[in-house]
């Protein structure tokens, strides 16, 4: 095979691959809205469900997500922050480094349902917090605190040393380097990994499910429990209750996760061209 | 067309010292990195309001010691430094410098540096310069006006920059933006100056302007400038030393060490017989 050939094979099967995965996006979301979208109006996406989610709306369950999500984005994200800036700042490669990371990266692996089991066990049971937003929040932080320290990590060690000793040579300290100039350097990075962590989040089932809870109601404190959309979709289907309403429910988080990933560009994109 | 009043008049700097050019003295001086040295004990004064080139070819030391003036090759490099360094009689070395963080930003303000890479932060024209002084914690707005203007003035270049002072630094061309260095460590009204071959990336019209402005500042401050450029220390360095693996060889009037140069080491170094 000459090269000119192997050449045009390997850009075929890139592009190939490429939109493989585009038209796989496409399909799925084309789908969930074709069976989704008939079913949300103004009064679903408001009204709280009735007999079970059969009838009425999610209203409930779009305000609980929203609750269990927030807990869980602002716990693990100055937690997330704080280990980030340690760990690419502060210490140098050794063993304490290597352990911490490759822990981190460990839990990134760890499916999602023993977060779920673990939550259940230690937040709801062991420290009595019950099913409320507030277990479901602190379990979610553990399960997205991995993604933000590696992503946090990554964008503040992509910040060029220049401009740190730039900032020291100035009089600056260590940490007024890292707080006026490396951060806001890091910014868009940082962001971007709190927008996978919350993506990650809002459409989490299983480790939600055994520490938010199943309930309906409206929540009205951190201690109540909570249905999220998710948890409502697969009870909906597994509960055979109503196939409608559980793609309706489906439209509605897919849109709201094209939304905050939309969102996020825009954010990255305005932090991006900030010059303080 | 003087920095200097405006700046002596920030509320957080003690005027007893009196700024003005100071001196510095190594005695003994000598600098690690790890097992390896990287500047046999040295022994050089240098004097105020001088500019004290440093010639020598790549590895004999002259940078490791430009940055130790200002302790950055022990806070950042992880070099080891032992000896006797007076940068305006206080020896910075005895430990206590390093160990208080409020010293070690003082010593940074007295003793400014400019890169061999220009390297704006990645903020604005103003914050560039403005980055120094909001450290030191000066507030004021006009009197940071002030010094943002005094400063880039003094690096001769407020009449190519006043109309865009909130344009990002980077936008800059590389020139400018060395002379925008050059006017971000004046903003602090510093005593002494490290250049790290500061025009080795520039052309020669930018070269001129970065060295007009040296003369210009002369005797009001002291330069310390490391060089590749044997014609540059020539034009514009009072006394020059040459560094070679790591060893000072000598330190002569620019003069004396370019036209009889009493080292054989130098004389085949300026000669181009190697390096």
């Amino acid at each position: 095979m000459n090269r000119r050939l192997r050449n045009r094979l390997a850009v075929t099967a890139l592009w190939g691959a490429t939109a493989l995965t585009v038209a796989l996006l496409v399909l799925i979301v084309a789908f969930v809205m074709q069976r989704g979208l008939p079913h949300v109006s103004w009064s679903f996406l408001t009204e709280a469900p009735r007999r079970s989610g059969a009838e009425g709306g999610i209203g409930t369950t779009i305000v609980s997500t929203l609750y269990v999500t927030a807990c869980g984005v602002l716990l693990a994200t100055p937690l997330g922050l704080g280990a980030a800036i340690y760990l690419a700042e502060y210490t140098a490669d050794g063993v304490l480094a290597r352990l911490v990371r490759s822990g981190t990266e460990s839990l990134a692996g760890v499916p999602s349902i023993i977060f779920g089991l673990f939550g259940f066990a230690f937040f709801v049971t062991t420290l009595g917090l019950g099913w409320s937003i507030l277990s479901g929040g602190l379990t979610l932080a553990a399960m997205i605190l991995p993604t933000i320290i590696r992503t946090a990590e990554e964008a503040l060690r992509a910040v060029p040393v220049p401009y740190r000793h730039a900032a020291q040579s100035l009089g600056a300290s260590k940490w007024d380097a890292i707080r006026t100039v490396v951060l806001p350097a890091a910014a868009p990075g940082i962001a971007t990994g709190v927008v996978l962590g919350i993506g990650r989040a809002i459409s989490e089932t299983a480790a939600v499910i055994f520490t938010a809870g199943v309930a309906l109601d409206m929540p009205t404190s951190l201690f109540d429990s909570a249905r999220t959309m998710s948890v409502h979709f697969y009870t909906l289907t597994m509960e055979g209750i109503s196939d409608d309403m559980a793609y309706g429910t489906a439209a509605v988080l897919v849109v709201t996760i094209l939304c905050i990933n939309l969102t996020a560009y825009g954010l990255t994109h305005r932090l991006t061209r900030r010059f303080r | 067309m003087t920095a200097a009043p405006v700046l002596q008049q920030r509320a957080h700097e003690a005027p007893a010292s009196g700024r003005g050019p100071a001196g510095l003295e190594a005695e003994h001086l000598r600098i690690r990195y790890g097992s390896q040295l990287a500047l046999a004990p040295l022994t050089l004064a240098i004097a105020p309001g001088s500019i004290h080139g440093i010639i020598g070819p790549a590895g004999s030391g002259k940078t490791s010691f430009l940055r130790t003036i200002n302790l950055m090759s022990v806070e950042l490099d992880g070099a080891t430094v032992d000896g006797v360094l007076r940068v305006d009689g206080q020896d910075v070395l005895d430990g206590r410098v390093l160990r208080d963080a409020s010293t070690l930003a003082r010593l940074r303000r007295d003793v400014g540096i400019v890169f061999a890479t220009p390297q704006p932060l990645p903020r604005s024209i103003y914050e560039n310069v403005a980055y120094g002084p909001r450290i030191a914690g000066v507030r004021d707005r006009a009197q940071l006006d002030a010094i943002v203007e005094a400063s880039l003035r003094a690096a001769h270049m407020w009449d190519e920059v006043s109309s865009r002072l909130t344009l990002p630094g980077t936008s800059l061309s590389g020139g400018q933006q060395q002379r925008l260095c050059l006017a971000r460590t004046l903003a602090l009204d510093p005593r002494i100056v490290l250049l790290d071959e500061p025009c080795s990336g520039l052309d020669p019209i930018s070269t001129a302007r970065i060295e007009d402005t040296l003369r210009s500042l002369a005797h009001r401050l002291t330069f310390v400038l490391v060089t590749n450029s044997l014609a540059q220390a020539r034009r514009v360095a009072d006394v020059t030393s040459f560094f070679l693996s790591g060893r000072h060889v000598e330190t002569a009037t620019t003069t004396a060490l370019f036209e009889s140069p009493s080292q054989p080491d130098t004389h085949a170094y300026l000669t181009g017989q190697f390096g």
